[in-house]
């Protein structure tokens, strides 16, 4: 609509390391961030947060 | 990105956040998924480097007042002034005839000291207990079969101690601060008049632990320093150096009763100021601090009017705090390897 800004942007269908990877985290957002917030919030103790991230990360890359 | 194996799992857990005595789960992120565990021992893991390590058991709190609220013991000696010291006197219940200087008119016998009037002039009864120059003592003594006249407490060499006088039948306690110079001579100065006996007769040092300055006393009996107001300038009640509180926090207490006028502050050394400025109302009075002196002092000063009426109450006491780091033993310290053993459970 004219004078409209779109309210969504599609990004499309991005490859992570191909066609389109550019917009890949745009597409396709991490659902890390908010887990470990959560589990911060809620836990007396947390450490070792690099290799948490990195674990689940890579749980995140496999189909 | 959709269908990954993060977003399939049901359960997803590594020991990364835990509690005492559980695991949380990163998935589900309500708790369902936590895993509690008990141990009764400690236990091993692998760590990052591969060696097998001993870990501790989450336990109960290791950390002895780890929330500060427990107190430790008291630091100020004699605090509420009720300790007393040894007895002075030898022979004070004048079981035997010796240990005594008799003056004119002066006689022992039949368990008690009796002066008959005889004498012309003042006549001195005593003996020497030791040098008490500068300290407060408790005196007490009978006087029985009184007749006529009086007799004084004496302590000799002591110019500007108070002395004071019994002149009839009773049980007398005096609490006396005894002036510098004293050569240890201590007893009873009977004037021309006195015919009468005396028995019972007590010397304690009280206030030990303490410095008095002019107008402070202590009622030893009612666990209690005093201080009468006629001091003429700022008059100190000082304790003894107090060790083993250096940087620590220390909590500082007394109370003030029976105010009558004046003020009086507190200070305890070597904390860069003035703990309580010129109180001047009855209370309880409670600070924590810390002092940088390795023996500091408790200072109470007295400006010139302060007074309490003879019924003053200070109590003072400042009691350590036991300062430990608070810091919990943990399983799972020192678990920084690359790879974190991690459960996945996957409902299709």
């Amino acid at each position: 609509m004219a004078n409209e800004i779109y309210p969504v942007s599609w990004w499309g269908n991005p490859v992570q390391n191909g066609w389109g990877g550019i917009y890949y985290d745009f597409a396709y957002p991490s659902a890390i961030p908010s887990l470990l917030t959560t589990l911060q919030a809620r836990a007396s103790y947390y450490e070792n947060v690099t290799c948490t991230t990195a674990t689940l990360t890579e749980l995140e890359n496999i189909e | 990105m959709a269908d990954n194996l993060l977003d399939k799992a049901s359960i997803l857990l590594t020991p990364t956040a835990y509690d005492n005595g559980s695991m949380l789960s990163i998935k589900p992120e309500n708790g369902d998924g936590d895993f509690d565990f008990e141990r009764n021992s400690a236990a091993t893991r692998v760590n990052a480097q591969g060696l097998v390590e001993n870990v501790q058991i989450i336990s109960p709190e290791l950390v002895s007042n780890g929330n500060f609220s427990q107190i430790g013991t008291e630091e100020v000696l004699n605090g509420n002034f009720s300790q007393e010291g040894s007895e002075l006197v030898t022979n004070g219940d004048f079981s035997v005839d010796s240990n005594w200087n008799k003056g004119t008119g002066w006689s022992i016998s039949g368990g008690k000291a009796s002066c008959d009037g005889s004498q012309t002039s003042n006549s001195l009864f005593f003996q020497n207990i030791g040098s008490l120059a500068n300290k407060t003592v408790k005196f007490s003594f009978t006087l029985s079969n009184y007749v006529s006249g009086q007799i004084n407490t004496a302590f000799f060499s002591a110019s500007g101690t108070t002395s004071y006088v019994a002149s009839a039948n009773g049980d007398y306690t005096f609490y006396i601060d005894v002036a510098s110079g004293h050569n240890g001579n201590t007893g009873f100065t009977a004037n021309s008049d006195f015919i009468g006996s005396i028995d019972n007769v007590s010397i304690k040092e009280v206030a030990q632990n303490w410095t008095l300055g002019s107008g402070w006393s202590v009622d030893q009996d009612n666990s209690k320093a005093i201080c009468d107001g006629t001091q003429t300038s700022t008059s100190t009640l000082q304790s003894a150096r107090i060790s083993n509180i250096q940087n620590d926090l220390v909590k500082l207490s007394f109370e003030i009763k029976d105010y009558s006028a004046g003020a009086v502050s507190v200070t305890l050394e070597g904390t860069g100021g003035i703990e309580f400025n010129n109180l001047a109302a009855n209370g309880v009075y409670e600070i924590n601090v810390a002092s940088t002196d390795s023996l500091p002092r408790l200072l109470f000063n007295a400006n010139s009017s302060f007074e309490t009426l003879g019924w003053g109450l200070l109590k003072a006491t400042v009691i350590k705090s036991i300062n430990i780091p608070a810091r919990k033993n943990r399983i799972f310290d020192h678990m920084n390897g690359s790879t974190l053993p991690t459960i996945i459970l996957l409902v299709e």
